[in-house]
């Protein structure tokens, strides 16, 4: 058995790397996390602000810091019976859905002691600055109404025989002729026989004003200004909001309509989590402490190269917690948590293979430490790449499918596969080539043991 | 011929087929447990007029003193803030209507022998609840079917058909597996059902993956032509042992941890997660090298 000698070629094959050069490195990389943890972790005053740390800007979803509720009662007005229940809480739910609200509470309830009739509706969600016209446009009431004439603010009814509207869509934005204000656009696309009867309308006079309503007194789109054929594109006519909320539920309005049934809604009432109190605070310390376990494991496990395993899964944490306020749309919920866990897991696992790789490489043949360490690394490459890419697929078709909890999990776990990718391919790689100089007994350093012939 | 992993993967293959069919008959007839957060349950609603001092707490431990010594289990309690009041509201699968009465004495008497809050009015409700709260499960089956499909052809184009038929057997088992044990036991199915469903699936197909990628690499390796391909199998995956029992101990760890807590929904998903590991890591370990050589022909020699 050839003995290690120092300052031998690094293990990623390239030139000497000096001890010294490896203390300054591992120096720099030191400051650098600790600068990272703090800024993640840690919230502090600056002048009259506070910063309010990486961790304090995560957008929290409404099953993990609770939000606000709302009741709708049965109008008194209200002219039909409520036949099926449970067809108004899954409209509800899809019109929250539409409106861009991924985890909320729809709930029916009625007093189980008395002989009431009516369910009462209680919605929970995520409080936003929208929330409250939000909930309005989803408990709306009537069906869309379409009204034209030669005078501004038509009310005379038209296209009555047919469907005329096909549906709508948010269209997305854009910037206005003075180049700073922004608008968003709605199309609403008219079936061939609601296109062909206005198009005769607007045709057989001067001027025509289009107006569309929801149920009683809900204006959709105003009949103020004429319409012409140019509005249209095919069979689609653009209309303008200010803004992306409310086009947004201009759209939704005119897809979906109104219920059926009129209610009145409650004021907002403040609300917990669903799950319980301080959900997110656990949830992050159980993140901490799976993350703790998993690096004494490592050093347990592996000593000298499980301390570089440990400096990349405190990187990876590090990194992870940063994409979800760098990447734009995260919004964490509980799904979101168990993403984060699974993925720490996986990247967990990954430096695993990899160390147990090098360690039965240098057991079973007569290489050095560092050819050992360089096999053990090239030897893994792909299964690490296949076990990335396995989890990724089934991430990417959980976000195309689903929505809520799930929607979140496969976001962060997604973002965790990558991030765990670098981790365990590039970080510990690095740290083991900063390490090994540093070793003076690179055997007994990294808990390798050649095999018994 | 070695035979110990092929031996142990058709006593799992049999058990867990067992399984998934009464798994599946159960979810067919009763479906999954589908907690209060799902649909039909029971709401109790305490509500002070006024939230002065310590007032909700007061009413808190004046609920929670009365559950203990009635034997009432009520999941998640969530509070909401109201313009001047309070409100708990406690969630039950049973109707609780008859001890209205009792928790409002309880409560009311509480907030009365304080001095700060006395003279605070406390009104109880029992309401029948009719809700679902979360997407439909169905999509995330889909989806991790649809995931399942993709890593097959991805395990084809990297390895040919033995690996891709396997990670794709293994993944399909576990998951269902999971959904059959969720059905059978009739834990409470909560809004992360399909969280950790997907889990299942995942943690199957990594594993798999990267265990094919060793028969691979053992066959490249090995210049024994008369070791059959059962054995490689053998042999290979009691060499990828250790990797599987990390990864099982670390998910292990990971539902430790949120179970540690002891919130009602936090102990949920670690029991999920911990069935999501069972099935996830069995299913790779034993499926993967049974099917990998079933395909590549068991007794034949490499």
């Amino acid at each position: 058995m050839r003995p290690e000698k120092r300052g031998e070629h690094s293990a990623s094959g390239g030139g000497n790397m000096s001890k010294g050069k490896s203390i300054i490195l591992l120096s720099i990389i030191s400051l650098l996390t600790a600068f990272l943890l703090v800024m993640t972790f840690v919230r502090f005053p600056i002048g009259v602000r506070n910063y309010n740390s990486v961790l304090g800007a995560i957008d929290l979803d409404y099953d993990m810091v609770g939000g606000t509720a709302y009741t709708l009662t049965l109008s008194e007005d209200n002219e039909e019976d409520v036949d099926d229940i449970d067809e108004v809480v899954d409209t509800l739910e899809y019109r929250l859905r539409a409106l861009g609200y991924s985890v909320f509470s729809v709930k029916a309830v009625k007093p189980a002691d008395k002989d009431v009739k009516d369910y009462e509706i209680r919605i929970e969600t995520k409080t936003t600055s929208s929330l409250s016209s939000d909930i309005s446009v989803v408990a709306s009431y009537g069906e869309i109404v379409l009204k034209g004439g030669e005078n501004a603010n038509p009310t005379e009814e038209i296209l009555t025989e047919e469907k005329a509207i096909a549906g709508a869509n948010y269209a997305g934005s854009y910037l206005g002729a003075d180049g700073s204000t922004t608008y968003y656009q709605v199309a609403i696309n008219f079936t061939e026989y609601g296109y062909r009867e206005l198009m005769n309308l607007i045709s057989n006079s001067s001027s025509y004003y289009l107006q569309i309503e929801l149920g009683e007194g809900t204006v959709l789109l105003s009949g103020s200004s004429p319409i012409t054929d140019t509005a249209f594109d095919g069979h689609s006519l653009g209309i303008v909001s200010q803004t992306e909320a409310g086009a947004r539920q201009m759209a939704l309005q005119v897809n979906s309509g109104g219920l059926a049934y009129r209610y009145d809604i409650s004021d907002p009432v403040e609300v917990t989590s669903p799950l319980g109190s301080d959900i997110a605070l656990k949830s992050a310390i159980a993140i901490g402490v799976l993350s703790l376990i998993l690096i004494i494991l490592f050093i347990v496990l592996f000593r000298g190269f499980g301390v570089a395993m440990s400096l990349s899964l405190l990187l990876f944490v590090l990194l992870e917690t940063i994409m979800l306020i760098a990447v734009p749309g995260i919004t964490l919920s509980i799904g979101g948590v168990i993403g984060i866990a699974l993925s720490a897991v996986l990247a967990a696992s990954e430096m695993f293979l990899t160390a147990n790789k090098i360690r039965t490489e240098y057991g079973n043949s007569q290489k050095t430490v560092k050819a050992a360490v360089k096999k053990g690394f090239t030897t893994t490459l792909v299964p690490i790449i296949s076990m990335g890419v396995c989890s990724g697929l089934v991430a990417v078709f959980l976000l195309i499918f689903t929505a809520g909890a799930a929607y979140c999990f496969a976001a962060t776990f997604g973002i965790g596969v990558i991030v765990g990718l670098i981790a365990s391919l590039l970080f510990t790689r690095m740290f083991c080539s900063l390490m090994l100089p540093l070793a003076g007994d690179k055997e007994k350093f990294f808990k390798f043991k050649r095999a018994e012939a | 011929m070695k035979t110990g992993i092929m031996k142990k993967a058709k006593i799992y293959l049999i058990i867990a087929l067992v399984a998934i069919a009464a798994g599946m008959t159960m979810f067919g007839v009763l479906g999954f447990n589908s907690s209060i957060d799902y649909r039909y349950g029971y709401e109790l609603s305490i509500e002070i007029d006024q939230n002065t001092g310590n007032a909700a707490e007061v009413m808190k431990d004046a609920a929670v003193d009365y559950f203990a010594t009635n034997g009432l289990n009520p999941y998640y309690p969530g509070t909401q803030q109201l313009d001047e009041g309070a409100q708990l509201i406690y969630k039950f699968n049973a109707d609780v209507s008859e001890k209205k009465g009792e928790i409002l004495t309880a409560v009311q008497n509480a907030l009365d022998d304080k001095s700060e809050v006395k003279g605070i009015k406390a009104t109880v409700e029992v309401y029948e609840t009719n809700g679902a709260s979360d997407a439909p499960f169905g999509y995330a089956v889909l989806a991790v079917g649809v995931g399942m499909i993709a890593v097959a052809i991805y395990m084809f184009i990297m390895q040919r058909i033995s690996a891709a038929v396997a990670t794709l057997c293994s993944g399909v088992l576990a998951s269902a597996l999971f959904m059959s044990l969720m059905a059978i036991i009739r834990l409470p199915a909560s809004p992360f059902v399909a969280v950790t469903f997907a889990a299942s699936g995942i943690i199957a197909s990594l594993l798999s993956a990267s265990t094919a990628h060793a028969y691979k690499e053992y066959i490249k390796n090995n210049d024994n032509g008369k070791i059959s391909f059962a054995d490689i199998a053998n042999e290979v995956s009691l060499g990828e042992k250790k990797k599987y029992l990390f990864t099982f101990i670390s998910l292990l760890v990971a539902a430790a941890a949120f179970m540690a807590f002891g919130t009602m929904s936090f102990v949920i998903m670690g029991a999920q997660l911990i069935f999501a590991a069972v099935c996830g890591t069995l299913s790779a370990f034993l499926v993967t090298p049974f099917i990998w050589a079933l395909i590549k022909g068991a007794g034949k020699n490499k």
